[in-house]
């Protein structure tokens, strides 16, 4: 029942929580890693009875019916969650064996909480639950983040997507006047402004995915670690991003907007994703482009599925995680330079450390031409064939600049390279699990793996290496996409001028200023009047002739 | 029962009394004002169990008092779980205030003497339920507001103080006038819940209407009355001063809460309109501005302003079910707005010196840090309180009727939420110069223990709102 | 013969006091003796005022009722207040206040007599003392002051006595009887007669003018702001209580006829007095004129609620006359406690930051002057509830956006005093205040206090007093 394993993935959180000291941190961590395991086996177990059991209870009342708590436990659900949880055990996993943290127990609480976080969404029947969920996944990235100048935009474009969200909910409740999620379709025939909430949702999905043209948040966190950027851009918004997508759709897909934004958003980012590949200079940034460049695909594919979750998306997702993993690997090699412009200097071409990267992003090739295969059909061919030869050239082009480039370097990576073992332990068993499954006698797989040493050693993007030098482009693709900033001055210069034009002119300046003036002059004309005797002798003369003629006029007579 | 609501009104005044003849210079009359109003939250809790989380909004009148029979003119004081739970959120508003005075401000005793006072007036407000008490305690609460503006706010020209106590008086003046008039076609006082059933003609009903929506719009910061709030406001150094000055709205709010009846008279229809464009305009308008101000008090003007305007919104729903969700996210919001200014005027405190930018100054106190943000997320409507959830069912209440006031209020909390983030951002980033904030002390243990009580309140709140009701 | 002779004794007591209080200031060197016999006096003749209430010396020319009985109390209460707080400030200036216990003598006699009188052959020569008691009291300050406002305002009284006894003469030669009610039905059958008219305009603006409203201030507002605080209280307290018992009892019988014109000659003198009050008011830095126009502001809201002539709206002009005696009188109070080096002050410079060093006394000052903008919970909210009370009834709501414009100049001015006295700095030393005057402040604010928390007690007796007894 998932109910029972979030509520074991959160007492272990809590349990991570408690303050030890740094070795007694590392040994729990490892018992963490382990019982987390031991909870995966048991949900895995669940996966397989396919029984539907609902836990719920009932949080609160609202006008519109009582807030539910839901944890609904079904095969869908389970397949859903699945992904997250694997990748979260990886990662609980590295961090256990690898260098990751410092403080390792109280990052393997956040994976777990929002590992949980995650459950709830995906369970949810309800939009409370739904939100206050999606709310705690960002809040949980945000302490992930830890390094908080990289986190602000991202935090901020992620607060503004949940904004649009809870949006949505409420204009979705407001016409319903039910909380409950299955709610939802009725809105359909009974709601007005389905084009509207389409737009707005899918908006606030796409900057949480990170999707062109709302990239900056995701850009702005390319100062972070790269495991945590890895965890973030797997784990927490875009994956929050993924379960809203995939609970809306239903509604969603009736607005004759949504393919066309959609399919729109995917294409411009494949495309900027590949763009960026290529250009940047920093492997953090690669690391994001290449990311972009996933999710780009993996909604697309999604929208070719009828945005029903199915195994291969799980396979896909791992996949990436673990071409992404490799590019760690590369960083770790490279004794943790983060610019790719350094690493195309100096050469790492021998040994564990080195042969790994090339190893993972070779296999990768080859799992996700097999899951391309899969998905294939008529309708997406032009999609999936341009993906994948993108997808080829960029990968085959860091590979090149990684192994081909520079002269050899053999002093750090050999005093490190066990770590390095133990780091891809855990991605190898998926791979070995994933080989396992794929068509080997597939052309597809072999030309494309072939394909990919083949360009890899040639490159035909060799000349690219030179946009590493070329600054502004370099600052460009690593620096938040300017209309970021820009909307963020625009609407601090539009507040200034308001306050400037409306506060301070018209009615500081104006209006009260003017009020003021026209009591000083009568109180001036008042005490001028009264400074001397015969002024005042003056004025009581003609105000008594003025209330007497006032009489005449007004009051008639009796 | 009446005999705690009595003791509950009357406390406050006896208080008063003891701070007068405490010695000077000590701290006797802070002690005395602590001790009142954890008094009075105690007899709101005694007054809680009596009644129970009754969510309905029936008042239940105490006391009756025959103040001038010649004018049939009796008093009536009542309460209900509604009136409460706002009461619990200004007293505890007040007491964080108080807790978050610097130590020579304790000593005041003068300080302690009108903040006492004026938890009178707040304590009759809540409870009045005939119009005349109503208007009594509504206008009595300005002198302790201006005294407290003009003599503890500030150290500069108190001008706007004056300003802003005429223009409130105005308002007062206005309640009057419709007091006067329904006096009159009543014959005497009238029960607040009973002035939608007066017979008035057209003409008067809707100058009655008029006056009464002045009179409470003017305590809220509605454009173009929000200068005077931002004047006030603005460059206070005491936090017990500027969480008064912003119960003022709450007052208004309150009052149009207990006048906006539930089957809104044709008179008054004619309104609605123009308080929702006007809400919508000053929402945008203020956060915006907000937006672009550097200082972040001024943040937190717009932020409060922006609330009040969504539940100033919220009020005038052609609709009953929502006063409870009202009551609870201004519960949280009192509590919030309170808890964020005591924090940035505590951080104003710390940062003497430095022009008052404090970017990157809570890097180096973590205690202080956590404390901020947490308060912060609450405050921005994020899943920890109470607030969170009776938000977005008042934010669907207004999709429901307006689908375009609903997004306009999402995008002015947006932008204040943004505001207050990218602010709580700046001052956790440190800066590549000089360090000056290597000096800088965090929270002591007691002041951290102290807001971990705040917070574990708020976020007992998430799963109940009225979790201390047994 | 006897009979009338006892009944007329409280007067034939102040005319003894009028008297023999030179006498006893010229044989004795004490400067406290005048006052204590004029205290004495004073005392007397309000014990037999209230002994004989319902006896009339004269049934034909006088009144005695409830109505006489309650103003003629509160002229003496004030009286009695007024020589308190006066012996007090002469005691510490060590002059002589003979001139001026003569002046409030004849002030309450005349006064006095006034309420009381029914017959209109009496009226021009009992103003005539009145105002030659203000003359005696002016002329205290000018030999205090060395000014001579006296003399202006003598003059001012001599053509006002002229004209008084003028239209007397031609209204007895007229008409025959000067009795009030024979005035009325004289006026009734001549009510489109220019002569009459103006009659009654004449004596409007003669009330007026020793009131010191708009537009006949000129001697008032600037004029008190200079002289002495006893004089000045007086000014601001006295006159008032005679002039609207008068002329209370004037509306609800001579004026009648001419209601429609007097009423809106009214309303332009109420509005006149409250713009010209509250301008004057923030016009000036001068306490004791911010006082003085301020009570202009104040009795011109009194003959707002004048301007409907019904019996009824004399018990709010009364409510709201008391109302605005204690509270004045509060802040006299409270500014005799105000003193640096001997001096009292006055100036609103030498006042700024006062609440640090006299904390009770500009508390005071606050709690009156907020009083007196009828801002609850102070005792002035039921003065002014009354008043817009009156006007909605009476139907005239555009009266309350004057009266909305004009209090909130008021407040402004009022606001300057009292961010004066808390929020301004400033380093002048103060005398320490004599308890007595703490005392008198206790029981002012006691006595406003009781009547906040209970004002039936006032406006039952009030009513019951005033209702019906003028017609």
């Amino acid at each position: 029942m998932i109910a029972y394993t979030a509520l074991l993935l959160f007492i272990i959180g809590i349990f991570c929580l408690m303050r030890v000291g740094v070795k007694t941190d590392k040994i729990l961590s490892v018992g963490v890693f382990f019982s987390v395991s031991a909870v995966f086996l048991d949900f895995l177990s669940g996966l397989q009875r396919q029984s539907a059991q609902v836990f719920s209870f009932v949080w609160n009342s609202a006008p519109s019916g009582d807030i539910k708590f839901d944890i609904v436990s079904n095969y869908y659900n389970y397949e859903l969650i699945l992904p997250f949880f694997l990748l979260t055990l990886i990662t609980i996993g590295n961090n256990a064996f690898v260098r990751y943290e410092e403080r390792k127990n109280v990052y393997n609480a956040l994976l777990l909480f929002n590992v949980t976080a995650l459950m709830m969404m995906v369970t949810s029947n309800n939009f409370v639950q739904l939100l206050s969920m999606l709310f705690i996944v960002d809040i949980l990235a945000a302490f992930v983040g830890k390094k908080i100048r990289a986190l602000k935009e991202y935090s901020i474009a992620n607060m503004v997507a949940d904004m649009m969200i809870f949006m949505v909910l409420a204009v979705i409740n407001g016409r319903v006047d039910s909380l409950d999620m299955r709610e939802i379709l009725n809105y359909k025939s009974t709601g007005r402004y389905l084009n509207f909430i389409t737009v707005i949702g899918l908006t606030a999905v796409l900057i949480k995915f990170g999707i062109f043209i709302f990239q900056f948040g995701i850009i702005s966190l390319r100062r972070l670690r790269l495991h945590r950027l890895q965890s973030i851009m797997f784990l927490f918004s875009p994956a929050a991003a993924l379960v809203l997508l995939l609970k809306f759709s239903a509604l969603w897909s009736a607005s004759p907007y949504f393919n066309i934004y959609l399919n729109a958003a995917c294409i411009f980012t494949l495309l900027w994703g590949m763009l960026g590949l290529v250009i940047s200079s920093s492997l953090r940034g690669k690391m994001i482009y290449m990311q972009m460049m996933f999710w780009g695909v993996f909604i697309e594919l999604l929208r070719f599925s009828g945005f029903v979750w199915n195994s291969s998306f799980t396979a896909l997702m791992m996949c990436f995680y673990l071409f992404s993993s490799s590019i760690y690997l590369i960083y770790v090699c490279a004794n943790r330079e983060d610019s790719f412009f350094q690493i195309t200097k100096s050469r790492f071409c021998s040994g564990l450390c080195a042969f790994l990267p090339l190893l993972i992003q070779t296999v990768t090739v080859a799992i996700t031409a097999d899951l391309l295969e899969k998905i294939y059909n008529n309708s997406n061919r032009y999609y999936i064939w341009s993906f994948a030869v993108l997808f080829v050239l960029g990968l085959s082009n860091m590979a090149h600049q990684t192994y081909f480039n520079g002269e050899q370097n053999t002093k750090q990576h050999r005093t490190e390279s066990h770590k390095y073992f133990v780091y891809a332990l855990l991605p190898l068993v998926m791979m070995i699990y994933m080989i396992c499954n794929i068509n080997i006698q597939s052309a597809v797989v072999w030309g494309f793996t072939a394909s990919f040493l083949a360009l890899t050693y040639v490159n035909p993007l060799t000349e690219t290496s030179r946009l590493y030098e070329v600054k502004y482009l370099q600052k460009m693709a690593s620096e938040s996409v300017a209309y970021g900033t820009a909307f963020n001055n625009i609407l601090q210069y539009v507040g200034r001028l308001l306050w400037l034009l409306i506060d301070w002119k018209l009615l500081e300046k104006f209006i009260i200023g003017t009020t003021i003036v026209m009591l000083q002059r009568l109180i001036r004309i008042f005490r001028s009047i009264h400074s001397v005797f015969v002024g005042r002798i003056l004025f009581a003369v003609i105000a008594i002739a003025g209330i007497l003629l006032f009489a005449e006029f007004t009051g008639g007579k009796n | 029962m009446p005999d705690l609501l009595m003791i509950m009104f009357l406390l406050p005044l006896i208080g008063c009394l003891f701070a007068m003849l405490a010695p000077k210079n000590t701290g006797n009359a802070f002690n005395v004002a602590i001790f009142t109003m954890s008094a009075e939250l105690l007899m709101i809790l005694l007054l809680f169990s009596k009644i129970g989380d009754d969510e309905t909004a029936t008042r239940h009148i105490m006391q009756t008092y025959d103040w001038i029979n010649v004018l049939n003119l009796k008093i009536s004081f009542g309460i209900n779980s509604f009136s409460l739970i706002i009461l619990l959120g200004v007293y505890l508003a007040l007491i964080i205030g108080l807790a978050g005075l610097a130590e020579q401000m304790r000593k005041n005793k003068s300080l302690m003497l009108v903040m006492l006072y004026f938890v009178w007036t707040m304590t009759g407000f809540f409870i009045a339920d005939d119009i005349v008490s109503f208007y009594i305690f509504y206008a009595a609460m300005l002198l302790p507001m201006f005294m407290l503006s003009g003599l503890f706010g500030y150290d500069r020209n108190t001008l706007p103080v004056s300003r802003f106590f005429m223009y409130n008086f105005c308002g007062v003046f206005c309640l009057l006038a419709a007091m006067a008039f329904l006096y009159r076609f009543y014959h005497g006082n009238i029960l607040l819940e009973n002035i939608a059933f007066i017979d008035m003609n057209k003409r008067i009903g809707i100058a009655v209407w008029l006056m009464s929506c002045f009179a409470f719009i003017s305590r809220i910061p509605v454009w173009p009355f929000h200068y005077w709030f931002s004047s006030v406001n603005y460059g206070v150094k005491n936090p017990l001063v500027y969480i008064v000055g912003n119960m003022l709205p709450l007052t208004g709010l309150y009052a149009m809460i207990r006048f906006w009846p539930l089957c809104v008279p044709e008179s008054v229809e004619l309104l609605v309109p123009f308080i929702e464009i006007l809400s919508i305009l000053t929402m945008i308008f203020i956060a915006l501005i907000g937006f672009a101000n550097k200082e972040f008090l001024y943040k937190l003007f717009s932020y409060n302003t922006v609330y009040y305007m969504l539940f100033l919104l919220a009020v005038i729903l052609p609709t009953d079910t929502l006063k409870m969700n009202i009551a609870y996210s201004l519960f949280i919001f009192m509590i919030v707005g309170a808890s964020l200014v005591v924090l940035d005027i505590k951080m104003e405190e710390k940062n003497v010196g430095n022009n008052g930018n404090y970017h990157g100054m809570l890097a180096y106190m973590p205690k202080f840090a956590k404390v901020l943000s947490f308060f912060v997320l609450i405050a921005i409507g994020l899943p920890i309180s109470s607030f969170f959830w009776s938000n977005f069912v008042l934010i669907s209440a207004l999709f429901a009727q307006n689908v375009v006031i609903g997004t306009f209020v999402v995008l002015a909390i947006c932008l204040v939420a943004t505001s207050l983030i990218n602010e709580l951002y700046d001052m956790h980033i440190q800066s590549s110069s000089v360090n000056q904030y290597s000096g800088v002390t965090d929270l002591s243990n007691t002041e951290v223990m102290f807001w971990m009580s705040v917070i574990s309140l708020l976020l007992l709140s998430f799963f109940d709102p009225m979790w201390f009701v047994f | 013969m006897l009979e009338n002779f006892i009944y007329g004794m409280p007067w034939l007591i102040l005319l003894l006091g009028i008297f023999s209080v030179p006498l006893f200031s010229y044989f004795s060197k004490s400067n406290t003796l005048p006052w204590h016999v004029t205290e004495f006096f004073v005392l007397a003749s309000f014990f037999f005022e209230v002994v004989f209430y319902n006896k009339p010396i004269n049934k034909q020319f006088f009144a005695a009722d409830y109505y006489t009985l309650l103003f003629s109390c509160v002229i003496y209460v004030c009286a009695l207040s007024l020589l308190l707080l006066a012996r007090r400030w002469h005691s510490s200036m060590s002059t002589s206040g003979t001139l001026y216990c003569e002046g409030l003598l004849v002030g309450i006699l005349s006064g006095n007599i006034l309420i009381d009188v029914t017959n209109f052959a009496f009226v021009p020569f009992l103003l005539c003392g009145l105002m030659l008691g203000n003359y005696l009291i002016f002329r205290h300050s000018d030999n205090k002051k060395g000014s001579s406002f006296g003399f202006v305002y003598a003059l001012s009284c001599f053509v006002c006595g002229i004209i008084l006894i003028l239209c007397s003469v031609a209204l007895g030669l007229d008409n025959g009887s000067l009795q009030y009610t024979d005035i009325e039905q004289y006026l009734l059958i001549n009510n489109s007669s220019s002569a009459a008219y103006i009659l009654v305009l004449l004596l409007v603006f003669c009330f007026v003018f020793i009131l010191g409203a708009a537009p006949l201030h000129f001697w008032y507002t600037e004029t008190l702001g200079q002289t002495i605080l006893p004089v000045m209280a007086y000014f601001t307290l006295f006159p008032p209580i005679v002039i609207f018992s008068v002329w209370n009892r004037f509306n609800m019988t001579m004026f009648m006829p001419f209601h429609t014109q007097v009423g809106i000659i009214y309303g332009a003198i109420a509005l006149l007095s409250m713009f010209g009050g509250a301008l004057g008011a923030c016009s000036v830095v001068n306490i004791r004129k911010i006082i003085s126009y301020g009570s202009m502001y104040h009795f011109g809201m009194m003959i707002l609620l004048m301007q409907n002539f019904k019996s009824g709206d004399i018990v709010n002009l009364t409510i709201y006359l008391l109302v605005f005696l204690l509270a004045t009188y509060g802040i006299m109070v409270s500014l005799f406690g105000l003193k640096s080096k001997g001096e009292y002050l006055f100036m609103l410079n030498d006042l700024s930051g006062a609440a640090r060093k006299k904390p009770y006394v500009s508390a005071m000052i606050t709690a009156y002057l907020f009083s007196l903008v009828g801002f609850p919970p102070f005792l002035g909210f039921i003065g002014l509830f009354n008043s817009v009370h009156n006007l909605v009834i009476n139907n005239h709501p555009y009266m309350l956006f004057m009266i909305l414009g004009t209090t909130a100049v008021l407040v402004f001015a009022y606001l300057q005093i009292i961010r004066t006295l808390y929020f301004a700095r400033g380093n002048t030393v103060f005398d320490r205040t004599e308890r007595g005057i703490y005392a008198v402040m206790l029981f002012n604010a006691l006595l406003m206090l009781s009547v906040s928390l209970k004002p039936e007690w006032l406006i039952a007796n009030i009513k019951f007093m005033t209702e019906g007894t003028l017609g």
